[in-house]
């Protein structure tokens, strides 16, 4: 038995999307599945903006060249970098992963635009996170866990001595990363201030959402550059401990985030949104305050140490099994087999309105 | 009785408004048991002094009427070289003639005499005692008075948080020309890691660059050479020559010359920010961070020997011990001797408006 599938592969990175990617077609025959291989199924595939950014090229972790079907030599590198995948079927030595088996990959770089893949076990390839008997977790939650509630969890987790009511300072407020911090953050009684983009027409409503998720305050970035904004967080927090700041736009709330910080805190980089290439801040709030900045990347962390990774996809599981937290909204893209899952995947990536999830039925 | 005098503050502002003059009296005849008397030998004036006086440090000594002042006030300065007059009769680490600078900040340097707990000073040899172990060299006043902050942060930074392998390894420096600079410039070379430091392009840059690598630096730059992106294949190519790396960077200046100090780190490299002398905010490239994995950490010497005086002491031990070698260099200062013609307060106040022409230091001998 042979099944089609199709894969958005590409040769070389360029500025050119509906270029660079391609729609590959191949076949996976099932009888010539090896022993140790793993044949899965895509369920579900976010698009991510540093996907994108792979695919142009200037994204400094590059994809990975292999090879689709079991009978091909040809080598291609395929896009996504996260997803879903059901196990439909297993080589005969294969004992850790079973036909139904709900699994995400455990490196960055698989290439999840595609139907199907066949992985070998003994790469130990995978994650397991659901299955079709447990249902531990939703498609929704499965098909995004692996970057940004990883990433909010790993970000806290810059501290492993927080104490109740310690404080965390966010911009990009109501960014998918803040929304997961927000939710993981008030189960460690930690509080959290998120600082979002001034000038929504929604701004009063996206506001309650975020406290309705967990924040502790909310202002938009003109507020918080009034010149009493610090001493009045000073009295909201009572003086608090604001350990962690957290930045992934790179604008001057940057410098804000920097005077809101405690004593020996530490500012966080994560992110670059809106294309800010540089932050700025005083020299003497550093170096009075004692306060350290640097990067985070969850990419870097994986490949250093894949079982960080599994152990914090593990803790992940465990809250969205508690009900503690909740995976934010999403748009689908419905994919069958009659489309061109390549242009689905381009009409996803000029799309708008939020994060992109292809769904495949 | 011994009369003191000192330069004391009651309240922040103007230094020529605020410092005054206080005269009190030192009962010299009953010195406590576990006290000593110490006579000032020199003291310099330091800008985090002057910002101290002005109120706008984050450090500031307790304002007291211990000195018998009518108003709470505190005494000017935290560097200076003193010597012993007296001690008290459970006395330990200290006999007259010995040389000792305060042990902590916030002592109030700025005065002609202190009477102080045994502990509150911490000894320094004084030439003699140099001598009489073998030393080449003994400490002068200059070097005992400014040991405490300069060298301190220069030879802290370089080996307190980045281990630099010695023949290979780099640190990259702004200010390359400045107090803390020149010593950085020359514990590294005694040390032996190599050297970039960034100066102001300027007339006489031949004899700065030369001054500069009599000292012992490795390699010189203006700050054009290093805000242009061309320029670090040359840089590249030095660090190459020995098979090291630029761990550590070095920035008291800010804005744009931080960003390109901090571009010629290697990956995991270290900045730390000790000063801003642009005015301007310290800025980093977002990518050297995500990408190449830089932190980047403030240091302030006197936060971090605050709590950790075995860090202190070793480290001046070292540092006196090249200095008694003849390895290393002080930075000079302007010196002007306290001889009664001018109150005491006002030799301050003219040392605080010279400042701008270097530092002054003021002597008491």
């Amino acid at each position: 038995m042979s099944i089609q599938a199709s894969a958005v592969t590409y040769t070389k990175a360029g500025p050119d999307l509906a270029k660079v990617l391609t729609n590959t077609k191949f076949d996976i025959d099932l009888s010539k599945i090896k022993p140790t291989q793993v044949v899965v199924k895509a369920l579900g595939t976010p698009i991510n903006p540093s996907d994108v950014v792979q695919v142009l090229g200037v994204y400094p972790s590059p994809p990975k060249f292999q090879q689709l079907g079991n009978d091909s030599d040809v080598r291609y590198a395929i896009g996504g970098n996260e997803g879903v995948f059901k196990v439909v079927a297993v080589g005969n030595d294969v004992a850790d992963y079973k036909v139904g088996d709900w699994v995400i990959p455990k490196l960055p770089s698989f290439g999840t635009w595609r139907t199907h893949a066949i992985a070998d076990a003994t790469e130990d390839p995978f994650i397991k996170v659901s299955s079709d008997d447990d249902s531990a977790i939703n498609l929704n939650e499965a098909a995004t866990i692996s970057i940004n509630p990883s990433t909010a969890l790993q970000l806290i987790d810059t501290y492993n001595d927080w104490k109740q009511g310690d404080w965390i300072i966010a911009n990009a407020g109501n960014s998918q990363v803040n929304q997961y911090l927000i939710q993981i953050a008030k189960i460690y009684s930690i509080n959290t201030i998120l600082i979002i983009r001034s000038g929504k027409q929604n701004e009063t409503e996206l506001k309650n959402e975020l406290k309705k998720l967990g924040a502790t305050l909310v202002f938009n970035d003109e507020e918080i550059k009034a010149p009493k904004f610090i001493k009045e967080l000073l009295e909201l927090t009572s003086n608090g401990n604001v350990r962690l700041a957290l930045n992934s736009v790179g604008d001057e709330t940057v410098a804000i985030l920097i005077d809101a910080l405690s004593q020996d805190g530490t500012l966080i980089t994560y992110g670059a949104s809106g294309g800010n290439k540089k932050i700025s801040y005083d020299s003497t709030a550093q170096l009075f305050k004692n306060i350290t900045t640097k990067a985070y990347w969850l990419t870097k962390n994986t490949k250093a140490n894949p079982q960080l990774k599994v152990d914090t996809i593990n803790k992940l599981l465990k809250l969205y099994q508690n009900k503690v937290i909740q995976s934010p909204n999403f748009n689908k893209a419905k994919f069958d087999q009659s489309q061109d899952l390549a242009q689905l995947v381009l009409h996803s990536i000029s799309s708008t309105t939020g994060k992109q999830v292809i769904v495949y039925e | 009785m011994l009369t003191s005098q000192a330069v004391i503050f009651s309240k922040h502002g103007d230094p020529s408004e605020v410092l005054k003059n206080h005269s009190y009296e030192i009962d010299d005849s009953n010195v406590e048991s576990d006290s000593i008397i110490v006579k000032t030998l020199g003291a310099p004036i330091n800008p985090s002094d002057i910002n101290q006086v002005q109120g706008v440090y984050p450090s500031q000594p307790e304002k007291t009427t211990i000195l018998g002042t009518e108003e709470p006030s505190a005494v000017g300065g935290n560097e200076g070289l003193f010597e012993v007059l007296k001690v008290g009769s459970n006395v330990k680490n200290f006999k007259v003639g010995d040389w000792c600078i305060p042990s902590q900040v916030n002592f109030g340097t700025w005065r002609t005499h202190a009477l102080c707990k045994e502990e509150d000073m911490t000894p320094l040899p004084n030439p003699e005692q140099s001598k009489a172990n073998g030393k080449p060299n003994g400490l002068t006043i200059n070097q005992g008075a400014t040991i405490s902050i300069n060298p301190l942060t220069a030879y802290l930074m370089l080996n307190h948080y980045v281990k630099l392998q010695p023949g290979k390894d780099w640190f990259i420096q702004n200010g390359g020309n400045s107090a803390v600079g020149k010593y950085a410039i020359q514990i590294a070379k005694i040390q032996g890691y190599n050297s970039l430091s960034v100066v102001r392009n300027r007339d006489n840059l031949d004899q700065l660059v030369k001054e500069l690598k009599d000292l012992g630096a490795t390699q010189v730059i203006t700050d054009e050479d290093n805000n242009l992106k061309e320029f670090g294949a040359t840089v590249k190519s030095w660090v190459k020559d020995t098979s090291g790396e630029i761990k550590l960077a070095l920035n008291c200046v800010g804005g744009k010359s931080s960003a390109a100090v901090a571009r010629k780190l290697n990956p995991n490299g270290l900045m730390l920010t000790y000063g801003g002398m642009s005015k301007q905010p310290v800025t980093l490239p977002t990518s050297l961070h995500i990408f190449k994995n830089i932190t980047s950490a403030g240091f302030w010497v006197t936060a971090l020997t605050k709590n950790d005086f075995n860090l202190k002491r070793s480290t001046l031990d070292k540092v006196v011990q090249w200095y008694e070698e003849g390895l290393l260099k002080d930075a000079p200062s302007v010196e002007s001797k306290f001889t009664g013609e001018k109150q005491l307060n006002q030799l301050f106040i003219d040392g605080i408006e010279n400042s701008k022409n270097g530092k002054q230091l003021i002597t008491f001998h």
